[in-house]
Formats: C-alpha cells, structure tokens, sequence
C-alpha cells in the first residue's frame, strides 16, 4: 500500500463519516496526555475515531514535537493564552521521487511565530458551528490542528468547525496566515507491502 | 522562512565567519587552530560536540553549537548548549528560539535529559528570551584555569 492509497482510503472514510452523521467526529473531551494512541505505521492514524491531521507526522523524533493524540478543541478558559509556551505545526507530504524509488513521507516541525500566537489561539478559540442540515459538499479538509505547548505538556487542538465538519473559513484563515519557522525535516520510508 | 538543520561540510566558511563574530562578542579573538579543532569536531559524528545551524535563503544566520555529557544523576544523558549566535540584524526574529527548541528536539530524540546554557550576567537581551523558554537556575558557576601537563613527568 502507498500512501496515495492510504490518502485516498481516509478521503472516502472521512467523508462518510462528515456528511453520513451531518456532524463532525466527537474530540476527545479530555486532556490529550490521557489518550495518547501513537501512530500505527508511517502517515497512519490511529484507528480510535480521534481527530488526526489527513496525512500525520509519524516520525518518532516529530512525535516528540507532535504527539499523535486526538486534537481537541481549544477552551481558553482551560489553557490560557498567556500560558502557551509555543505553538507547533507538524505536517506531512508523500515524496514519490525518493532515490530509491520508495515512497517517502516528508515531515516537517514549525514553530508558529510567538507574535502570531494572539490571533491563532483567539480563532481556535471560537465554538464549532451546531451540525447543519445543509447538503455538505462530498469532501475531505485537512483539521489543521496545532500542537499547544505549555510547561511539559502537549496539546493538539483543531481549527473550528463549520456546519459541515470542516475547519470555518475564519479558522483556516487564521491557521493559514501564521509566520512558521522551520526547525525540522525527517523522511520516513513506506516499508508496508 | 528560515530552516534549522545540522551542520554540513559545506558551511565551513559562513559557520567560521559566524563563529569569529561569536568571538568577538565575547572578546575573544579565536585562531586558525581552534576553528581547525572545532570544525573537526563538528563534522565528527561520533564527537559529543555538534552544531545545527539556521538558514535563510542560502545564508547561514546563526548557529548553536551543543555538547552530550553524562548525568551523574540519572546515569543518562544531559546537553550543553555551548555557544549561540545570531547575526545581529536577524535578532528579535526568533531565531535564537528556533535554534534552542531543535535544540531541545534534537536531545530529546537521542535520550533525553536536561539542556543547560550559560549567558553573560548583562547580556539581558538574551536573557528576556531565556527567561521565557526554560528555568533560570540557581547554580553559581565557577572556573579554575588550569596548566597543559607540559613538564609533567
């Protein structure tokens, strides 16, 4: 299996599950140190119904930034602004033009500008929308979740969600227009039949 | 946006000019011998002296050069974060930042443990970022200079 197969497998879960329920998936209500799951396998998400980025980081050393643990949503009131030490953004990108010919997965490790934190946290702050009645369009969007770090501890959380279970034009917004600085880069090879 | 990576053979003259800078900060004037003996460390994977280094379309911005040492008290590992330099028109950008969390990353991957640095008393700059990433400690540091063995029987 490669990971375009592994995408195209999540695309058609998710979407069932987004449009079928007419809700998003339930986050886990408690502190993401309680429910760490771990990554099962390169770009593989735990299989829990947790909220995952679509294509995770699953290198050990970006598990260390970026814990693999179900994103929540951010509550202000339980995680102030003014505690976050720093806020991570881990992501992952198939590299098929690898040397060898195996399938890669390209990870990186950014650090969202300390300036930028404000207006991030205050974004992801915002409840998710109720789910609506609405048609929603047969697609699959990224939960563009962040990693909250305050003291030892590690929180995912996601953008907002829209009616349909997608991450609210003013959450995507807000995620898209913080300054990252770039502290990793880690491949990690598909070595799965 | 600037990326922070390991050190490469390639970096020789920008990371010697970087460090030359970082001298003359401290006051001191280093010569050929020593960026010879560090570059060699640097480049020696199994040396418990390494660097990463931050980079900006090409250039070489900054450096932090870190030590493994050995914990006593955990009979683990513990790092040293030796030396840490940003140009000085690429300060307040986060890059000192940057260079102290892969840092951290970095030593966290390979075993863990507690990273230490040391600054000058007045270099508040650095301290008002230091105050905001880690524990200011209580230690009071010491030196003692001592002879080479030359003569020693």
């Amino acid at each position: 299996m490669t990971f375009r197969t592994l995408v195209i497998g999540a695309v058609a879960v998710v979407a069932l599950s987004a449009c079928s329920t007419g809700a998003p998936p339930v986050a886990s209500p408690t502190p993401s140190a309680s429910s760490s799951a771990g990554p099962s396998g390169p770009g593989i998400a735990p299989d829990d119904g947790g909220v995952y980025p679509l294509l995770p980081a699953t290198h050990p050393h970006i598990q260390l930034q970026c814990p693999l643990i179900s994103a929540i949503h951010y509550d202000s009131l339980v995680i102030a602004p003014a505690d976050v030490d720093g806020v991570f953004v881990c992501t992952a990108e198939p590299w098929t033009d690898a040397p060898d010919g195996t399938p890669q997965l390209v990870q990186y490790v950014d650090r969202v500008d300390q300036d930028d934190i404000p207006a991030l946290l205050t974004a992801y702050a915002v409840p998710d929308a109720p789910p609506t009645d609405d048609n929603c369009i047969m697609s699959l969007q990224d939960p563009l979740i962040v990693w909250l770090h305050v003291g030892e501890d590690i929180t995912p959380v996601y953008a907002p969600r829209d009616g349909c279970g997608f991450p609210s034009a003013a959450s995507a917004e807000a995620y898209h227009a913080v300054r990252l600085h770039r502290l990793l880069v880690a491949r990690e090879k598909e070595t799965r039949d | 946006m600037t990326d922070i990576r390991p050190i490469a053979a390639s970096d020789r003259a920008a990371w010697e000019t970087l460090f030359r800078a970082y001298g003359v900060f401290y006051e001191t004037d280093f010569d050929d011998q020593v960026f010879d003996g560090v570059w060699a460390w640097l480049l020696d994977p199994e040396h418990e002296v390494s660097a990463l280094v931050a980079e900006d379309a090409g250039e070489l911005v900054g450096f932090a050069h870190v030590r493994r040492l050995s914990d006593t008290f955990t009979a683990g590992s513990a790092w040293f974060l030796d030396d840490l330099y940003v140009v000085p028109e690429r300060r307040g950008q986060g890059i000192a930042r940057d260079l102290i969390e892969r840092t951290a990353l970095d030593g966290a991957a390979a075993g863990g443990g507690t990273l230490r640095w040391i600054t000058a008393a007045d270099n508040t700059p650095a301290q008002k970022l230091y105050d905001r990433i880690a524990t200011r400690a209580t230690w009071v540091v010491y030196e003692r200079e001592l002879g080479n063995g030359t003569g020693i029987a």
